[in-house]
């Protein structure tokens, strides 16, 4: 089920009733049904790997939890060394747990998603050796296995419950039901956010009272994402689609042109997502993690990471990046570099290894394509680049007496970060590698026409999603200066408030991109 | 008692919301219909922009109707106000939604029901009729088409009841009922067609109390003519051997059950005090076997229900229709030439059967008609009387 369809908003409708005519205490039962049936929508054997997914998080949980419990037990009574080497023992042991329940969930994600990718791979390497091949191709393999809705995102999820429980973070949820309901929820279970366990736990089991301006401002969050998807999205998405497809005999300004324009479609086709799930949960009274803090505005890569699919980052962060730069080797790494390469080369080099890990990392949880390792590769060199140089460039902007506090050095570097983005996004959006490099050679050439409206859209649709866009910058400039638009309209005057709701209705109703003759986009990070 | 109130509130709140949204879409949806087929809107139109209640005869039918029975010609001889609503094609199982639709805006002492298109599907719909072929499938979906995208905003929930009940019958193979029922999937993309003249225009007529303009209509004269014909050509047909059927053929089951429904929506007229006749007008491919022993079934079935039928097929001499003259195509739309004949002949058979007086209209409205009468006479009729006439000549002196 598209969650941008009339099909989700009358299913979401219908979930939102169920959950409030259920008893407050029981209301995540409703939940469950409600879940249940989503995924039923997307087919009966999906929800298997959900239930499968579940369980290894609840047992894994679970085991871990009695360890804990036994070590509490057995601690009382011991002196310090020896509650020391108890607790070695049953870290070690829960430890086992935890490493047991991430290779399940990871191996299930392999063979879901990056099965057929590795197949190719194989059989590209012993055909290099002169070996033949698996008997197999990586498309039957892929045509073979079923594709499983959100099973990037629940992975990750249950990789952070586990881990959450393994640090002590969390207490183990002891109702598997309970384990189950909170992976599959529905709002987040195709596209995330990644959601962590203490986080949303208490919002879906303690029950949520019903709240009139819950419904109404969930359900203008649900609208401003319809808005940004029949204006814009779509729209761009018909351009982009020609230019990436077409641009050998492009020159750089077409491509440039393409690169902006993706990057404009990836975040409104990513927030558009966001916000009607977002807005879905929120007429259940919850909130789920924000995902997405205004990130064209960002000055640095690194804040724009910070800002851009939040919840990820903030997974590769706190499961993948502390866990290698705390770790022995990384720590012996850094000393070790420190001593040959001095306090800077030192840091560089080790900071090389954790970034450039969660970088590969990221790109390949994107996707089985060595486009999104590159990409992930990319993006992990401008950082590291951007972590390395911003001290060195803040000393050169200081002596040269440069004014960093103006809104025009803000903008050359957001431009600037807007720019390496879009760059990045040459593998993000390109079919292959070769057609990602040939993109970017394309940026070296400047002879030809450009014409903006030869690309599948006219002046008029052109114009309605340049409107759609300015809106949208408007909204986001609200946003970042902390005024909450949303909040904003709810406190006006009724008349004011349906005036306005009514102007962004008819306006999508009638400058809409949709109909029987349009095709629409699904998601780009549904692929995922 | 506090919590009760705000409950109430907020629901009567969120009523009102989707309620206001409802009336705001449904008065613009018709603002974006792109007019393909000219005919059926402005026709339509003609119904529409017609005063409320000040017409004596409306006539229910399809493009027979709209070509055969001349509404201005029946003021200009018999002082009697009449109008049609016809649509090219309309299915005749639509009669009873398109009836409700008339007594919106008309209260008429008789209506006429055609029931041309009613009969030549008979043969497709009896048990060992044939199947439809594509190409009739896809006019019926264009006719039921027509009709639908040509229906005022005020017409909503008729629009509705027509989708809901005959699109199904009619949707192509990628095409969802949900389509139809909100236009604005397939018509809001003509906003790159508009222009500030349409939009005023639009919000002009529907401030000025007439009937909102359906769609980007242009200055059609048929509507100044209240729907009149403006058809004069001439294409020669042959003359049908009528004599060769004695014998009707049934129409049984679901199929007679329109006919069924539309007695029972008749009687219900007659109780409001309102006659019913139903009428075929004569076409020249009438002798084709699978349509006039259907038109005899008719005949004899709703004599046997105690309704009126004339039968314009059987009833060609006493017309006094000339085959080679009266026709502008094949296909049965009379010429002005012709419609006069098949208008006299109904007029005044309502006339006698019905006790039809002249109309009694207030000043502005004979003003009305008098000036869309004197309009079709000189623009249409005299010219079309000087051409056929010629074409007489021609004729009788070969």
């Amino acid at each position: 089920m598209n969650i941008a369809s009339t099909q989700f908003v009358l299913f979401a409708v219908a979930a939102v009733a169920l959950y409030y005519i259920f008893p407050r205490k029981f209301r995540w039962i409703a939940l469950l049904f409600a879940n249940v049936a989503f995924y039923l929508f997307a087919g009966a054997e999906m929800i298997l790997y959900v239930i499968a997914a579940a369980a290894v998080a609840y047992f894994a949980g679970t085991a871990m939890s009695k360890l804990f419990d036994e070590q509490k037990d057995k601690q009382e009574g011991l002196e310090r060394k020896e509650k020391k080497e108890l607790k070695a023992v049953y870290t070690k042991k829960r430890k086992r747990i935890l490493a047991l329940a991430i290779v399940v969930v990871l191996l299930g994600l392999a063979v879901v998603k990056y099965a057929g990718f590795m197949v190719e791979n194989i059989n590209a390497l012993l055909g290099i050796v002169g070996v033949g091949s698996l008997g197999v191709s990586g498309k039957q393999v892929s045509e073979f296995i079923p594709t499983v809705v959100g099973c990037s995102y629940f992975t990750l999820m249950v990789i952070s419950y586990v881990t959450d429980v393994y640090r002590g973070k969390v207490k183990a949820e002891k109702n598997f039901i309970k384990v189950f309901v909170y992976l599959s929820f529905f709002p987040h279970v195709t596209m995330g956010p990644i959601e962590r366990f203490d986080h949303i736990a208490p919002q879906i089991f303690e029950g949520n009272k019903f709240e009139f301006s819950n419904i109404k401002t969930g359900a203008m969050l649900v609208m401003w994402g319809f808005f940004k998807k029949l204006i814009i999205t779509d729209r761009l998405a018909v351009i982009t689609a020609s230019i990436f497809g077409g641009y050998q005999d492009l020159n750089a300004i077409a491509v440039m042109f393409g690169l902006v324009l993706f990057s404009i479609q990836i975040y409104t086709d990513w927030t558009t997502y966001c916000d009607i799930v977002g807005g879905v949960a929120e007429m259940m009274g919850m909130k789920i993690t924000q995902n997405f803090s205004q990130p064209n505005f960002s000055k640095t890569m690194p804040e724009f990471w910070r800002r851009w699919h939040m919840s990820m980052g903030a997974f590769f962060k706190d499961y993948v990046l502390y866990p290698i730069s705390t770790s022995n080797f990384c720590l012996k790494l850094n000393k070790g570099s420190r001593k040959v390469f001095g306090k800077t080369g030192g840091k560089i080099i080790s900071s090389a290894l954790p970034i450039l890990s969660v970088w590969f990392l990221t790109g390949l949880w994107h996707g089985a394509s060595w486009n999104f390792m590159m990409w992930g590769l990319f993006q992990g060199v401008i950082i590291m680049l951007s972590v390395t140089f911003s001290p060195m460039l803040e000393k050169i902007n200081t002596k040269l007496n440069f004014k960093t506090e103006t809104f025009s050095w803000s903008l050359f570097r957001m431009g600037r970060t807007f720019f390496l983005c879009c760059l990045g996004r040459i593998f993000f959006k390109s079919a292959t590698l070769t057609d990602a490099f040939g993109m970017f050679s394309r940026l070296t050439v400047f002879s030809g026409k450009f014409d903006p409206f030869s690309f599948g859209l006219d002046k008029k649709d052109l114009f309605v999603a340049f409107i759609g866009v300015i809106i949208l910058l408007a909204y986001d400039i609200f946003e970042e200066k902390g005024i909450s638009v949303r909040k904003t309209l709810e406190k006006q005057p009724i008349i004011v408030k349906w005036l306005a709701l009514y102007a962004v209705i008819m306006f999508m109703v009638i400058y809409g991109y949709y109909g029987a003759d349009v095709q629409h986009t699904t998601f780009v990070y549904g692929n995922f | 008692m506090k919590k009760a109130y705000t409950i109430f509130k907020n629901i009567a709140l969120s009523f009102m919301f989707f309620a206001m949204l409802a009336c705001i879409l449904s008065y613009f949806a018709p603002f974006f219909r792109f007019q393909e087929d000219e005919d059926v809107t402005e026709r339509l139109n003609a119904f529409y922009n017609q005063e409320k209640n000040t017409c004596d005869i409306v006539c229910l039918g399809t493009s027979a109707t709209h070509c055969g029975i001349l509404p201005l010609y029946i003021y200009d001889n018999y002082d009697i106000t009449a109008i049609n609503y016809a649509v090219s094609g309309l299915p005749a199982e639509t009669f009873e939604v398109a009836i409700d639709e008339i007594l919106k805006y008309q209260t008429p002492k008789v209506i006429c029901i055609e029931l041309r298109e009613y009969i030549r599907y008979a043969h497709n719909f009896t048990t060992d009729g044939e199947p439809l072929t594509e190409k009739k499938q896809k006019l019926r979906r264009q006719y039921l088409s027509g009709l639908v995208n040509s229906l005022p905003a005020s017409s909503s929930i008729n629009r509705f009841k027509l989708v809901t009940e005959f699109a199904p019958d009619v949707l192509e193979e990628d095409e969802k009922l949900i389509d139809w029922q909100f236009e604005y999937l397939k018509t809001h993309k003509n906003w790159k067609d508009m222009s500030l003249a349409h939009m005023y225009a639009y919000l002009k007529n529907t401030l000025s109390g007439s009937v909102e303009l359906n769609g980007f209509n242009k200055d059609y004269k048929i509507e100044e003519y209240k729907g009149t014909s403006r058809v004069t050509s001439i294409t020669p047909n042959d003359t049908p051997d009528m004599s060769k059927f004695s014998k009707s053929s049934a129409i049984e089951g679901e199929y007679l059950g329109v006919l069924d429904g539309l007695i029972s929506k008749a009687k219900e007229l007659e109780k409001q005090g309102i006659n019913v006749l139903f009428y075929t007008i004569p076409y020249p491919d009438q002798d084709e076997s699978d349509r006039a022993p259907y038109e005899l079934f008719v005949g004899e079935y709703l004599e046997k229900n105690g309704m009126d039928f004339v039968s314009g097929c059987f009833n060609t001499e006493k017309i006094g229709i000339e085959y080679d003259m009266d026709y502008a195509d094949h296909t049965g739309h009379n010429n002005i030439r012709g419609a006069k004949k098949v208008t006299d002949y109904f007029t005044k058979y309502l006339i006698e059967n019905y006790g039809l007086k002249p109309t009694k209209l207030n000043k502005s409205q004979k003003q009305d008609w008098d000036t869309a009468t004197k309009k079709w006479i000189k623009d249409e009729l005299v010219p079309s009387e000087e051409y056929y006439a010629k074409k007489e000549a021609k004729r009788d002196g070969q």
